[in-house]
């Protein structure tokens, strides 16, 4: 058992050794182009989906937030009422200047679709219903749609900041953009976020458009692009702000919704596996995806191994009558592990450093010491029960939106 | 951009292999450590043992008793604290040999009974002995509540007993005539003041029963 707890700690420091250097290296390559954009060779005419499931107290506001985006051509902003039970529908009939597209209830995919169908501009921005674009959004997207660009993604930034759990996904979203530009260089932006993803309108109808069979659409479609050797870029310096989940519930709901579409998604397009004609699917996202999966299960078993000793040794300290706070409690003696745990949470720490200082000059970057303490070592660790529960829905069939 | 990939891996690869030279080297030298102590305490041991062994030669023990006992203690907690060290030292060893420092510790623990036997008799003192025969290989959960209560006791007890453990299963011919000559059939078992064998787990509230504490 020994040898085999040595293992898996092994296999859990050199895979977190390589991706933490991997990252590191391509920052140490890119840090001066992190915020590079193009230069913009010509304005290309451009819709903006919303799609819309009750949402009658977001909608005015977060169309006239899009209205107010900066662009030199003319919008064509196009709301689709995905069979609101509310007043979504009445309410953004009346707003002017906009089409406002009624369809029965099949979710957020299918919404997306109908308003592609809808839909004339050559660039397609689809935008969150609660998901307010910077005012110069567009003018510095557009520009890096060059060749063979299927999609531009942006920085998502949190709205909502006043509970301890906003917070927590605040810092995740900063950790998440700065690490979405750097999987650009490896041509492996695996999430085309929902808050606000711009594409080439041809591109989404030669691949299919959305898949509405997947809870997540904004991760397969970015998949599947990926497999039509489209490629996707990341705008780190244009920010949407967006409303997070609220309640630990509505949190735990959310990332169980996104890991079952994470889950589909590896599954539909595993017979990529390590084929090379599909690089950054088969040779990176799908082992990347893997590896990931199976570390999650395996820490977990780990954990429970753990503390079903500990449980038990309090539990015989207390039937004996001894005292479990023993010689060999807590006495760390340095070895090989600790060695390399520490050189990881030195990495581990330099790749956070990075991260911030690069972030700092796109957002305000917290700096509560509490919530970091709290992202770092609850919040990330709470992350591979989701994925554990997230599997047994998925196994059980037990999924919807 | 596409070596990076390559460079990220022999990086990893070069970082895990200098924490295996690190872990290979603090094994070594806690190795070291180890056999320097237990070379110090073999020759505090030597000392006490040749002064008993002269005492009794001249028949002059008794006088002398209350030094003796006293050395005896010191050099038990001595063995003991040793014998703590080992363990922790035997906890994260990967690649160092312990067995052999292990067999070491042993025998002196195996000298220092006797001589804590045969000085109980001639000064009639009135600690107890526990003496603990554990597996060196197996460590099952009853093993570990039962070094959590010997150990638990030792610390209530201080110098009122004599608390030796014994790995059992480390091929030593005097242990294995120790087993024999008091009857220990299971591992892990404790011998106290050389009559009574109590088969693991046994609660502290059991032990205390037998021992002067």
């Amino acid at each position: 058992m020994d040898l085999l707890i040595d293992i898996v700690n092994s296999v859990f420091i050199i895979v977190g050794l390589y991706f933490v250097i991997l990252f590191l290296m391509i920052f140490s390559i890119q840090k001066k182009k992190m915020l590079n954009r193009p230069k913009v060779k010509k304005f290309p005419s451009i819709s903006i989906i919303i799609p819309a499931y009750n949402e009658e107290e977001n909608i005015e506001r977060t169309v006239s937030n899009i209205k107010e985006i900066s662009y030199p051509k003319k919008k064509e902003i196009i709301v689709v009422n995905d069979g609101s039970t509310d007043r979504t529908y009445e309410i953004a009939k009346r707003i002017k200047g906009i089409k406002v597209l009624n369809k029965k209830n099949g979710g957020k995919a299918s919404a997306l679709n109908f308003g592609l169908k809808h839909a004339k501009g050559e660039i397609v921005v689809c935008i969150d219903s609660d998901s307010y674009p910077e005012k110069n959004a567009l003018l510095k997207t557009i520009p890096f749609f060059e060749k063979d660009v299927a999609s531009v993604t942006t920085t998502v930034i949190v709205k909502n900041t006043k509970k301890i759990i906003e917070r927590l996904q605040e810092l995740e979203y900063i950790m998440i953009a700065w690490s979405r530009k750097i999987l650009e260089y490896l041509e492996c932006i695996y999430v085309t976020p929902g808050p606000m993803s711009l594409y080439r309108r041809d591109a989404l109808l030669e691949v299919g458009g959305f898949d509405e069979k997947n809870l997540t659409e904004d991760i397969e479609i970015a998949w599947r692009l990926m497999k039509y050797k489209y490629k996707i870029k990341m705008d780190l310096d244009t920010r949407v702000y967006t409303t997070v989940p609220n309640t630990i519930k509505k949190w735990w709901h959310q990332r169980i919704r996104w890991n079952i579409g994470g889950i589909q998604t590896t599954i539909k397009y595993f017979n990529l596996f390590l084929k090379k004609e599909f690089r950054n699917i088969g040779m990176f996202l799908l082992p990347l995806f893997s590896i990931s999966y199976i570390l999650n299960f395996v820490g977990i078993l780990f954990l429970i191994y753990v503390f079903y000793r500990w449980a038990q040794f309090y539990i015989g300290a207390f039937y004996f009558g001894f005292n479990p706070i023993g010689p060999l409690f807590l006495n760390i003696i340095p070895d090989v592990f600790l060695f390399l745990i520490l050189v990881s949470s030195i990495l581990t720490g330099i790749y956070i450093k990075m991260n911030i200082k690069t972030m700092k000059k796109v957002t305000n970057v917290p700096k509560k010491f509490l919530d970091w303490f709290l992202y770092i070592f609850v919040y990330m660790c709470v992350s591979p029960l989701n994925l554990l529960h997230s599997s047994f829905k998925f196994l059980l069939k037990k999924y919807e939106w | 951009m596409k070596r990076v990939f390559l460079k990220s891996a022999i990086l990893t690869v070069a970082v895990f292999l200098i924490g295996l030279y690190v872990g290979i080297m603090l094994d070594s030298f806690r190795l070291e450590e180890v056999k320097t102590r237990l070379t110090e305490i073999d020759n505090l041991w030597n000392d006490v043992r040749l002064l008993q062994q002269f005492l009794e030669e001249t028949e002059n023990v008794t006088p002398y008793c209350n030094s003796l006992l006293d050395e005896n203690l010191k050099i038990g907690d001595r063995i003991y604290s040793e014998g703590v060290r080992v363990e922790e030292y035997e906890r994260t060893n990967r690649f160092a040999d312990f067995l052999l420092e292990k067999r070491r510790y042993a025998l002196l623990d195996v000298q220092f009974w006797i001589n804590s036997i045969k000085l109980k008799e001639m000064c009639n003192a009135n600690y107890s002995t526990v003496i603990y025969f554990y597996s060196q290989y197996n460590k099952t959960p009853e093993q570990r509540f039962q070094d959590g209560v010997l150990w638990d006791l030792k610390q209530k007890c201080g110098p009122t007993i004599i608390y030796i453990t014994f790995p059992a299963d480390l091929e030593i011919s005097t242990l294995e005539i120790i087993k024999d000559t008091y009857n220990i059939k299971k591992i892990p078992s404790i011998l106290i003041n050389e009559s009574i064998v109590l088969e693991s787990p046994v609660t502290m509230r059991e032990i205390q029963n037998y021992v002067k504490c």
